[in-house]
């Protein structure tokens, strides 16, 4: 059940076992978020964990989209996968750094309000965590080749245009023919991968297909042909040039020196290029086009929403993030450059951490989710106490975990007995009072039993008496838990 | 029985980390919060879970005994008559095996105070047999979830669901003269219809004497009336493999609806006078080719005999190789002129060739096709384009074809199929007579 908007996770016929019901997990919701927000007001870092809301809003949409099928929700989901998961990753990194017990406060929360919100959206699972593991890592991977990509072309047509529109407008022969060369071969390989992926055969008549087929090879071949004498012709032109081969040939044949100046005219390497890159991107535009129209092929889709995002990501990250990193400049600068490239491996790393998790039976399978909310609330409960937020927050926090924890387990329990058809929403009403009431009473207790300590023993904290608190604390589990 | 549930270990890690920072750091806040996980599992831990043996239940299901696909309600009533509130029970009720839910749930958690009384509502659809439920289970878990208790509830009412093929047919006896499959002919005799007067003749019955025509002519008459007669009926169910196919689980097959509907139509039959036969398609059996035959008879027995041979059709499993050949040999069996009703789904062009066979024997074949394909996916659709194009073939031959769809009551289709048939079939005696062709209804 969404709380508003559509629904982020998809459910089945035989609903969704993965997920508590829906008024357990909104009783769990509205007492983490409660004690969140309060903390944070207390604390004086209000704005900051409001802000955590917004990553961890963009975090879970984007996971649970790069669980769908089709392209364009694949696409959206790396965007905000990647730009919500880094961002979360980065803030907590960044705060852990600066500011050690607030960092512990803030990825507690962090944690809390990602396994919640994942819950909601029925991902909080392995299965869903490699998915977007894998699409996750491709579109990394794919980043850096578009980077690598992109400063090559950039500099290849800087160096081109320089070139050719350098003060001397009349370019030396040698050069010019190399430059040729080397255009006939960037172009003949541009449209021997062109022809690869244009849709000649799809558009011809069944019965005329066998002699295209025929025809489109021998074309192919003889692209080929020429990329490989155009780049044979480069070498062997760098080396004949050294070695001063074309003096003698411009001694013994004059008219050569003024037609390999003519080869790098505007006129003659325009042309040559734009065939090249023309056919090129009309073949790229039908592979995506098939692609995209291809709904049933899930790992097609998923590499090329990685290919497309990686694309995304190289134009339009660090921008993204320099717009809202706050502080000077050149610190936003290093910082958005920072969390491209260092972002994505820490939230792959978290991933797996949360694989490993599952995998050791440290986090359960089907209530991944809630275990994740509550173990962040313990952290965040850490952090609030060394932070020296208000005793009675710190208390809020744990007990907020325990609550998360107590009515998300029991709300598993309720659907895997029963189901998600039966109405259980007095039953879960029921637990969910009884376990917020429990949690009132105690932190009104530890309430009074803080005051009572710092009110006679001035705040401090005695050695022996802890010790013999913990080992109390520790023997009494004993018989509690039998 | 009370057994502890293990969802507490995180809150046993949650105090250790706890205590052993508020520890490692001095830090009383910390070290005072390791206390309420603690709490929580205290919560969870002390109470236990004892089932009070004032907890009643009660089933209900109706209606019992139910024909074949008909809907079932089921209502479970548990009621805690202890003095004590019950804070999380859940309840799921036995349903048989081979039944399943259409709609509702067996299933409920609620908390219960004393006195208060859970029902739970759902439905099934009937297949034939005798199911029984098994006893709704009951679990019954402590304040805090932390020990849960199960146990088998003892259960007041109805516990099984009987479906029969005669369910809900009236007795043989009743008297219903308007019925289907009666045929009014063109000869003189008794009946209802005037048809003629003749000449008295000594022992004609005396309120059939023309008392009008005697006071005028002073000489006696008797008035002869459209004489009722009865016919010969063939009742042909389907049962072979490839109409042992259901639209959905826990429904029935489609021999046991074409066994239900043959039920109610060989009795409709007997009761208004008429012989009927009875041959089972599909099985091996020990009549002519196999078939499992039942020679042209009326009465109490004939239709017990029926009944016999239609629930060795619903129940069997065995095929045999060329049941096509059976639907041929049923032209040596039937009576002349006799009427044939087939039962089949048509999932298949064999029986269609059937009924084009036995039309041109001069045999006038009516088709109950009940209706177990479902359109919800590609296949499903196909299927129901070849049905209805089977189900014209059937038409345009000249029998009389009825789709029986889901949830048409099954009155209403056989009304439907046989009472219009009835002079269907006069009128293709009286074409038969004349040399004219026949044409079939659209």
């Amino acid at each position: 059940m969404p709380l508003f908007g559509p629904r982020l996770d998809r459910p089945s016929a035989i609903g969704d076992e993965g997920r508590p019901r829906a008024t357990s997990l909104t009783i769990a919701s509205v007492v983490v978020f409660a004690v969140v927000a309060a903390t944070g007001w207390a604390g004086g870092f209000l704005r900051l964990t409001l802000a955590l809301g917004t990553l961890v809003g963009l975090f879970t949409v984007g996971l649970s989209l790069l669980n769908r099928e089709r392209f364009l929700a694949l696409f959206l989901g790396q965007l905000c996968y990647v730009l919500g998961g880094t961002g979360l990753v980065g803030f907590a990194l960044l705060v852990l750094l600066l500011a050690p017990a607030y960092g512990l406060v803030l990825t507690g929360f962090a944690l809390a309000l990602t396994g919640l919100a994942t819950t909601w959206a029925d991902v909080a699972d392995a299965e869903s965590t490699k998915t977007a593991l894998f699409q996750g890592g491709a579109s990394f991977v794919s980043m850096l080749v578009w980077f690598v990509c992109l400063i090559v072309v950039a500099g290849t047509v800087l160096a081109l245009w320089t070139f050719l529109t350098g003060p001397a407008t009349s370019v030396p022969p040698t050069p010019s023919l190399i430059v040729f060369l080397f255009a006939l071969c960037v172009s003949g390989v541009l449209v021997w991968l062109g022809t690869r992926w244009l849709p000649f055969r799809q558009l011809t008549p069944r019965d005329r297909r066998p002699r295209l087929e025929r025809t489109l090879g021998r074309f192919r071949l003889v692209t080929a042909v020429v990329a490989l004498v155009a780049f044979a012709g480069v070498v062997f032109g760098l080396v004949a040039w050294l070695l001063g081969g074309f003096d003698r040939l411009y001694a013994a044949l004059p008219p050569s020196s003024a037609v390999f100046g003519g080869l790098s005219s505007p006129f003659v390497l325009g042309p040559l290029l734009l065939v090249g890159v023309a056919v090129l991107a009309t073949a790229l535009v039908a592979l995506a086009l098939r692609r995209v129209t291809r709904p049933t092929d899930r790992r097609a889709n998923q590499l090329l929403a990685a290919v497309v995002a990686g694309f995304a990501f190289t134009v339009l990250t660090i921008p993204f993030y320099f717009s809202v990193v706050p502080g000077m400049p050149l610190l936003r600068v290093v910082v958005a450059v920072l969390l491209v490239i260092l972002g994505p491996p820490a939230l792959f790393v978290a991933g797996l951490a949360f694989l490993g998790g599952v995998t050791v039976g440290v986090l359960p399978e089907r209530a991944g989710g809630p275990a994740v909310a509550s173990a962040g609330m313990v952290v965040a409960t850490v952090g609030a106490g060394l932070a020296g937020v208000p005793p009675v927050a710190v208390f809020a926090c744990i007990t907020a975990g325990m609550v998360a924890w107590d009515v998300s387990a029991f709300g598993l329990g309720v659907t895997a007995d029963l189901g998600h058809i039966p109405e259980t929403r007095r039953l879960e009403l029921f637990h969910g009072v009884l376990g917020v009431g429990v949690g009132i009473v105690v932190v009104a207790v530890l309430a009074g039993v803080d005051l009572l300590r710092t009110a006679v023993a001035g705040g401090l904290v005695a050695g022996p008496a802890i010790l013999l608190a913990v080992v109390a604390v520790l023997l009494l589990l004993i018989p509690v838990r039998g | 029985m009370s057994d502890p549930t293990l969802r507490w270990r995180g809150g046993v890690a949650a105090t250790i980390v706890l205590a052993v920072v508020g520890l490692a750091t001095s830090n009383g806040p910390i070290l005072l919060s390791a206390v309420v996980p603690l709490a929580y599992v205290a919560y969870g831990s002390l109470a236990t879970a004892e089932l009070p043996t004032e907890l009643t239940a009660s089933r209900t299901v109706e209606p019992t005994p139910a024909p074949p696909g008909r809907p079932v309600a089921v209502t479970l009533t548990v009621t805690n008559d202890s003095d004590r509130t019950l804070s999380d029970v859940r309840v799921v009720d036995g349903v048989p095996g081979d039944l399943a839910v259409m709609d509702g749930s067996p299933r409920v958690g609620t908390t219960l105070e004393p006195g208060e009384t859970v029902t739970l509502e759902y439905t099934m659809v009937a297949r034939r047999g005798d199911h029984d439920f098994d006893p709704p289970r009951v679990r019954l878990r402590s304040l805090g979830a932390g020990a849960a208790a199960t146990a088998a509830l003892p259960v007041d009412g109805d516990v099984e669901l009987v479906c029969r093929l005669d369910a809900e047919a009236p007795p043989l006896a009743d008297d219903a003269s308007n019925h289907v499959g009666q045929i009014t002919t063109d000869s003189p005799g008794r009946g209802l219809e005037f048809h003629s007067t003749r000449e008295y003749r000594h022992g004609d019955d005396a309120n059939r004497i023309d008392w009008r025509h005697y006071a005028k002519r002073g000489t006696l008459a008797t008035v002869n009336y459209r004489e009722h007669r009865s016919a010969s009926i063939v009742a042909v169910v389907d049962a072979r493999e490839v109409c042992r196919v259901v639209p959905g689980p826990g429904r029935p097959t489609a021999v046991e609806l074409e066994a239900y509907a043959a039920t109610h139509a060989v009795g409709e039959f007997l009761r208004t006078g008429h012989d009927v036969a009875v041959a089972v398609v599909g099985l091996d059996g020990p009549g002519p080719a196999g078939l499992h035959w039942l020679p042209p008879g009326g009465g109490d027995g004939q239709r017990s005999r029926a009944l016999d041979r239609f629930e060795l059709a619903a129940d069997a499993e065995t095929t045999v190789e060329d049941p096509e050949a059976q639907f041929t040999q049923l032209l040596g069996l039937a009576p002349p002129g006799a009427q044939i009703a087939l039962f089949s789904p048509l999932l298949d062009d064999a029986p269609v060739d059937a009924v084009e066979a036995w039309l041109a024997h001069d045999h006038s074949v009516v088709v109950l096709s009940p209706d177990v394909i479902t359109g919800n996916t590609v296949s499903g659709q196909y299927e129901q384009v070849c049905r209805g194009t089977r189900l014209a073939r059937c038409q345009a031959a000249g029998a009389r074809a009825l789709d029986w769809r889901r949830g048409t009551p099954l009155p209403v289709a056989l009304e439907y199929a046989f009472a219009a048939d009835a002079g269907h079939a006069a009128r293709r005696r009286a074409d038969a007579g004349t040399g004219a062709g026949t044409g079939g209804d659209a």
